[in-house]
Formats: structure tokens, sequence, C-alpha cells
């Protein structure tokens, strides 16, 4: 094993080197690439928790903890950020040597907040992740750039003050016992202490919860990332969609989770899930809206870690409200419920990270990300094209793709926790991403090209290759998901939950979803349909040019009257929900005081409702 | 963990269960096109017509068009029919006639019945025809408006069944056994007499999952957009869509029967199957006839009528699942 302190030295003393080189781009690409594989190296080996120690000595003072959950998410930062590195050589055209410095530091803060098990650590890491990725979102340097940084930032720094108060609270509280120093914030002496019993405990946890929610991001504060990242190169939305929101987001639920005694009201539960349903459920309704590609892509982000709150929330209901040591039944929910969240985490970064490489290598074709003027690409990008596919069947919930498997999980969950309703939404929210993805998918990759596009060639290999990867993980974990399960997310779920759990036979919970069976019949549907097309039944096939033509009923002139330009227009399919929409569209003002305030007013409300005790 | 004897044996009963499914949509295709010409006062076609028609688009020649996505245009079809043979595998004729605990739950029918419609959009698209991009836009509109209703309809037997007491399950094997026996009088315990307006919400979504007026035929409307999303297809891979169709006779009411209408209300072997069957034989029949009856509506139509009146009956169902009353 390798102790994660060394990784992060490495990456930062990497990203010092990067400082030098600035004449010298190549440079800059290999000690980066180089970094970045040692520290995915690292992270590997320590996934095998291999006897090989190499230590540093403590003068640093790192609280690092290896076990199943930050070995989770460690792994999940480590590899998207290397594809991240690898992405950019090629996509980052014109840059200095701040790219690759900033890149670095992010990636290494967020590799140390993965492993922190302290929450000085967590939130010192992630205050430097937030100021870093900020550079990065800037990194145009326009006025849209700025803006979108600024924002990104103010709405961060505002949040991080709820988690210094809650860490100040916490120290008042392990002074008063006599504990001071850093050590006073560990998770394990917080659990072991019993420091934080009674209502300061509960809220100062909370005060760090609403502090964290925010980086997840939540349904009244999901308002920076769709900003951040439409701006951003899409090399860094990548980073902000599959790393950032998830390893500075989970800390929220960590300690929810850890110190669920704390919050035994199922009320509070019921809050945390109906929060997950109004982030799906209202962030993929404005996404429909969008005509900007990367931003429709964001508010759909937004919407998927609704299901991750959503089977976070499931499992923190059975683990506080019930007896989960006595009760089978409920551990059962409970692990369900995390697993599922965690399953889901992990296929978001997945095929995210797909959806966000493809639009970046669109864009840098194309250069525009307007999804009313991209069209027919499939002809002049068909990898970046089948790529995409993938990953917005997967995020959309098509059996055999992983996205299919945990959405499954997490209606399960909530279905057995006697939840049902939740999940009846969180499957029509499913639907309406199908539809989302269907007119991304359509309009750009198979309608008509608008004649702009002569030019266009397919992705470097570097800009390809790493979509490539995720997407194959996309169906690998699709079609056996038990892999995942078995070796990532049960060690995971093992650490959140408070009893030991043996993995089942068959780990995707207590019913029989054989999905290589469902993947073997699927094949066998496809190879008699096959059969039917190739069989020789008749008549040959004749090379007539006219009968290829497309059907015209009869007009030979003119014979589309305008219509060969439809689009599938977003007034079809945002019809039913057009009053909705425009008071959604008429409150994201873009005005992040606005932005503030729906903060300010949403902490307000969930902390009185704390202090009076309904939750 | 299954065997590999497990497997083949359960790809006997999936081909086992496919003949079943073809031979009764034959059947029932064949009934709802005479007894649609019987109501329009038209004589109506022999037996063999349905598949007649299948077989005489094979025989003909094979062409992709010029504006297509070759391998989106060449692979639809073949999604759309193995969507629906697994959909007739997993849907058990009246009783689970596979052994072992293969149970597929409603959730998974579900995401593959919306796989089934999602060949039909892509289809549409990969053609490049406009008309096939308009008939697919509204083939997503149909499936937005159906599923909610659908989904909430579905799983309203499942969710009951806790309530009954037989434990909590979304396996569709359970829903069928739970509905043996007597409700009140000489009514059977189907869940038809115990949540009558989610039934309504269920068969109409269905209705609309198969094609049939007042709200299936909107995405292929004939008299405005040609045929939607097939108006490219022709030859062999219109066939295979047409018989992929085909299977909406059965997948669907087979659906409706096991969930509402009791499956084969637990008889003995070649009883359950013919009582199976003769149910779903009325629900094609009622079909055909609102099919026959009633004309197109607008697109603006169906999501009004599905996001309110079913969604009402569905939600107003499911309150009462819930509450317990």
């Amino acid at each position: 094993m390798i102790d994660p302190a060394i990784v992060i030295i490495v990456l930062y003393i990497a990203a010092a080197f990067c400082l030098l080189g600035k004449k010298i781009r190549k440079g800059n690409d290999v000690v980066a690439l180089l970094a970045i594989g040692f520290a995915l190296l690292a992270v590997v080996l320590n996934y095998f928790y291999l006897p090989l120690w190499i230590s540093v000595p403590g003068v640093f003072g790192f609280a690092f903890t290896i076990n199943g959950y930050t070995n989770l998410i460690a792994l999940i930062a480590t590899f998207i950020g290397f594809l991240v590195v690898v992405y950019s050589v090629k996509y980052i055209e014109h840059r200095g040597s701040s790219y690759s410095l900033f890149v670095l530091l992010t990636i290494g803060s967020l590799i140390g907040m993965a492993y922190s098990w302290n929450l000085f650590w967590v939130f010192l890491f992630a205050e430097v992740a937030t100021i870093t990725s900020t550079f990065l979102i800037a990194h145009h340097l326009k006025s849209p750039s700025f803006e979108g940084g600024l924002k990104y930032l103010s709405i961060q720094i505002f949040a991080s003050l709820f988690v210094v108060v809650g860490l100040g609270f916490i120290y008042q509280e392990a002074l008063a016992s006599g504990y001071s120093g850093i050590g006073a914030f560990s998770i394990d002496f917080l659990l072991s202490s019993g420091l934080l019993t009674g209502f300061i405990g509960k809220f100062s946890l909370f005060l760090i919860f609403l502090g964290f929610l925010v980086k997840v991001p939540s349904f009244p504060i999901h308002t920076w990332l769709p900003d951040a990242s439409t701006v951003a190169p899409a090399s860094i939305s990548t980073l902000l969609h599959a790393m950032m929101i998830k390893v500075a987001g989970m800390p929220a639920f960590l300690i929810l989770l850890l110190f669920h005694s704390l919050f035994v009201s199922i009320n509070f539960w019921l809050v945390i899930c109906s929060l997950g349903i109004l982030t799906m459920l209202i962030c993929v309704i404005i996404a429909f809206a969008q005509n900007d590609l990367k931003r429709l892509l964001a508010f759909d982000s937004v919407s998927q870690m609704g299901y991750v709150i959503l089977g976070m929330g499931i499992g923190g209901l059975a683990i506080s409200f019930y007896d989960i040591t006595t009760d089978p039944v409920w551990l059962v929910v409970a692990a369900g419920g995390i697993t599922a969240g965690l399953f889901h985490l992990l296929n978001h970064s997945l095929f995210k990270s797909v959806l966000f490489f493809s639009a970046g290598a669109i864009e840098h074709e194309t250069g525009t990300r307007d999804i009313n003027q991209l069209g027919g690409l499939l002809q002049a990008m068909p990898k970046t094209g089948y790529v995409m596919l993938i990953g917005s069947l997967a995020i959309a919930g098509v059996p055999l793709l992983n996205g299919f498997i945990s959405k499954w999980m997490v209606y399960n969950a909530c279905i057995s926790a006697g939840q049902p309703v939740f999940a009846l939404i969180a499957i029509f929210t499913s639907a309406l991403t199908l539809a989302v993805f269907l007119r991304i998918l359509c309009s750009v990759f198979l309608g008509n090209s608008p004649g702009t596009f002569e030019g266009v060639h397919a992705a470097p290999r570097s800009m390809f290759t790493p979509s490539l990867l995720l997407a194959i993980g996309c169906i690998l974990f699709g079609v056996f998901p038990q892999i995942a399960i078995l070796f990532l997310i049960l060690p995971a779920t093992t650490v959140l939950l408070p009893v030991a759990i043996t993995p089942p036979a068959n780990p995707l919970f207590w019913v029989s979803l054989d999905l290589f069976l469902l993947g073997t019949l699927l094949i066998i549907g496809l190879i008699i349909g096959y059969l039917l097309y190739r069989i020789k039944w008749g008549a040959t096939p004749s090379e007539a040019e006219d009968k290829t033509m497309p059907f015209t009923g009869g007009t030979l002139k003119d014979p589309y009257l305008k219509v060969e330009e439809a689009r599938p227009a977003s007034t079809v399919f945002s019809y039913p929900f057009r009053s909705l929409l425009n008071g959604v569209r008429r409150s994201h003002t873009g005005l992040v005081n606005m932005y503030i305030l729906w903060f300010v007013l949403f902490a307000v409300l969930m902390l009185s409702l704390l202090i009076v005790g309904w939750i | 963990m299954a065997t590999l004897f497990d497997y083949l044996l359960i790809i006997t009963f999936y081909f086992a269960a496919i003949g079943l499914a073809f031979f009764f949509s034959w059947g029932a295709a064949w009934v709802f096109r005479k007894l649609s010409a019987r109501l329009q006062a038209r004589k109506g076609p022999p037996a063999y017509q349905p598949i007649a028609d299948i077989i005489k688009l094979f025989g003909k020649e094979r062409f992709i068009p010029r504006l297509a996505n070759k391998f989106l245009y060449t692979l639809s079809p073949l999604v759309a029919l193995s969507a629906i043979l697994i959909l007739s595998f997993m849907i058990p004729p009246g009783t689970p006639f596979w052994p072992g605990p293969l149970a597929f739950d409603l959730i998974v029918i579900l995401y593959f019945s919306v796989m089934f419609s999602l060949a039909f959009v892509i289809a549409g698209w990969a053609s490049g025809s406009p008309w096939g991009k308009i008939g697919a836009s509204r083939e997503v509109a149909m499936i937005l408006s159906v599923e909610l209703p659908l989904a909430i309809a579905l799983l309203i037997p499942s969710l009951a069944l806790a309530r009954v007491g037989s434990g909590f399950s979304l396996s569709i094997t359970d829903v069928i056994a739970a509905q043996e026996g007597i409700f009140i009088w000489f009514l059977p315990n189907w869940f038809l007499f115990h949540y009558p307006l989610a039934s309504v919400a269920l068969f109409l979504a269905l209705l609309t999952k198969s094609w049939m007026r007042p709200f299936g035929d909107i995405p292929e409307a004939e008299q405005e957009i040609f045929a939607g999303p097939l108006t490219e297809y022709g030859g062999p891979l219109l066939g295979i869509f047409e018989l992929a169709r085909l299977f909406r006779f059965y997948v669907f009411t087979a659906l409706f029967v096991d969930l509402y209408l009791g499956g084969g209300d637990g008889l003995i072997f070649p009883l359950n199957l013919l009582v199976f069957l003769v149910k779903c034989l009325v629900i094609v029949i009622i079909m055909t006839i609102i099919h026959v009856a009633s004309a197109r509506y607008r697109i603006s139509h169906a999501f009004k009528w599905f996001l309110t009146v079913c969604l009402a009956f569905a939600v107003f169902s499911l309150i009462r699942v819930l509450v317990g009353f």
C-alpha cells in the first residue's frame, strides 16, 4: 500500500513543476500524466490492501483512512481524473501553465478529500479544490467564464460558512470535554467518544450537512453547477460532474449515515428523500427547456444526483428509524438503499463523463454547443455518436446498461421501505430523462445536417479513447453488475452500515434479476430478427437510385414544404409542463444574490424545523 | 447460481412462450381485423391474412434509403422484435410455466415496454425522413404521457399484496397467485374489483401502447404523417417491425389479464391456459370495439387525458392502497 499522503504530495509537486514549464507544453503533459498515473496506480494498489507500505512520517498530520468507502470515492476521483488529464492533452489547445497546475491541484485535493477521515481535513481539502477549480472554470478568460466562476466561488464560499460554524460548534464541545487539536474532528474519535449528543451535536452536524449539500447539489441550491459547467472547458465540466460533486458532496451523507443515532426522526429522512425527489423531477424538467448541450447535461446531472440522495435517504431511514440489528428485513432495506445510491453515484460518473467528453469533442470539432444548430453528426463523427448513444441510453435507464440496474435498485429500495410514491416519481423521472436524451441524440446526431459541418471530422484519438473506455464500463456493469456491487460498492456500504452484513449470494438484493440471462435472451431475439432479415426469401436487391430516396407522398418538387427542417421541438415535449416550466424559468434569474437568498431561505426553513423538533 | 442446464431449460421455455404468444397474436390479429371489418360493414380478411401480409413483406427486396443511418436503421427493428419477445416470455400465460425461482418483476417489464417504443423512435429518426422524425417525436410524447399512469397502475397490485398479507413482492406471479378465491358474493378476487379506477387507467395506457385509437395511433396517423416512424421502411425490415407489432395483441392484453383479471384463476393445467386465453380474447375484442368506434385525438388531448383523468384515477387508487380503504 502507498500512503495517500504520498499521492497528494506527488500531485502537488507535479503541479509546481508545471509552473516551470511555461514554454514547454509537452513537458507539462508528460509531468501531469506521470503524476496522475502514479496516483491511479497507488489508489488501485490501496484497493487491494497490499501489504507493501510506503509511508511518510506524520509531519503533515493528514488523517487518512483506507477503508471500503474511501477506496471507492478515491477510485472514482482518480480514474476520472486520469481520463480528464488524458483528454485535456488534445482538447485544451491554448493554455498557459495554469491549466495543468490547477487540474493537478484540484485532483490532488479531491483525492485527499476522498481519503480523509477527519471533518477538518475534509473541509480543508474541499476548500482547496473549490478555489483551484474556480480558476479552471474561468479558463477561457472571457466575461461569461469569469461570471460562471465567480458565481461558483461565491455560492461555494457561502456554503462553507455553514461548515465552519458547524465545525466551530463541534470544537467547542470538544474543548468543553477537555479535548483539543485537529484530532477532535476525527470521525472515529467523534463516533467513539460520544462527544456529539443531544441538540448541539445534531445541530452542528446538520450545519455541516447543509454546507456539503450545496456541493452535491440538491434542489434549491443546484444553480451553481449548470452555470459553472456551461462556461468551463468540457474536460473541466467532466471533472466537476464526475468527480467534484461526488467527492465533495458525499461527506454530507457520510456524516448523516455514520451519526444516524442523532437523527432518529422518520420525518428527517423523509425530508431527505423528498429533497432527492424534488431534485430529480424539477431539474429534469428544466433540462427540457435547454438548448445548450452542456447546460442540458448539467441540469440532468443534478437530476441524477437526486437518485443518489433518494437512495441514501432510504438507507438512512431504515438505519435510524428501524432496528436493523434485530430485523433482517430492514437491514436489507438499509443495505439496499445505500448500495443503490452508491452504485448510481459510480454509474453516473461513468456515463456523465462519456457524455461530457463527447459534448466537448462535438464543440471542439464544430465550434458550437447549440442543439438547434447541430445536426447529422453521426455521419461526420460516427464513433463519438455511437459512444454518446450508449451513454445516453445508459443514463435513461435502458435495460442491460448500468443506469438501469442502479435505478432499479433505488426503486426496489423505495418500495420495500414502504415508500412507493418516491419510486413512482423516480420512474417517471426516468422516462423524462429518456425523452431529454432522445432529443439530444435525435437532433445532434440523426437530424439533418445544416450544411455548415462539411469539414467536420472525427475527434482525435486521445479525446475519443477515454469515452470509449467508460462506455465499455457502462455495458460491463450493465450486464454483470455483480462485479461492481461485490467488489466496489458493498465494501463501501459496510462502512456506512452500523451492522455487519454478509453479502448475499445474489447481491442484487434478494430479488432474482439475472441480467446475464436477460442479455442472452435479448441477443437470441436479435439473432432471430437478423436471420429473418438475411434469409433470402425471393427478390434480389436492386440498385435503383430512385427507390432509395425518401418517401415524398407523390410530390417531386419541393416535396416537404419545409418539413425537412422538422426537429423534435421542445414544445412537443414540454407541452404538459409549460406552466410549470415558465415558472421555473422565471425563477432562474441568473443573479447570484437570488441564488444565495434561496439557499438562506432553505437553510432557515430546515434549521427552524430542526429547532422546533419536527425533523 | 444458475447452471448451464438451467439456462438451456429457460431458453427452451422462452421459445415455447414466444410460440404461444405468436399463435395467440395471430388469432387475435385476425379477430381484430375481422371484427373491425364487420363493424364497418365490410367482409373482412380470411384467417391467414395477418401472417400472409408479413410473409409478403419478407419476399420483397431489401433496401436502405440514402439519407438513413444504415446501422441504426437496420438495428431498430431487431431491437423492437427482441424486446417484445422478451416481454412475451416475462409475462406468464395465467400461471408461471417455467420452473425455478425465475421471477421478473414489474419494473423490468415496464422498462422493456419502454425499450420497445424506443426502437420506433430511433427507427423514425434513423430513417432520415421528415415524416419519420415527426412520428418519432410524437412517439416520445406518447411515452411521456403514458408512463406515469402506466407505472402507478402496474405497481398497484403488487403494492396491494403487502396489504393482503402475502408479503411484499414485485413479481407478477405473486400478483396472480393473490387473486385466487372469491371477493364478495360471486365476484372473483380480482384486482379489477378491488381497484376499478386503476384498472381503467392501465387499460387506457395499454390501449395506447398497442396502437389503438383514441390515442394509440397518434404517432403513425396515416392521414397526417403517412406511417410515422415507419414511413421509410419496406421489405424484410418492415416485416420484422410488423411481426414485432403483431405480438402486441398478446403482450399488452396478457399483462392486463395477469394483473387485474386474475390470470388463470389458479386452475389446473389445460384449463388455466384456456381461461387465460379467453380473457385475453375478450380484452382484444373490447379494445377493437373502442378502436373502431373512436376517432383519433390530438396529441395535446392525449397529454390532457393521461396526465389528468388517468393520473387522477391511478393516484386515487394509489392513495387507497397506501392508506388502506
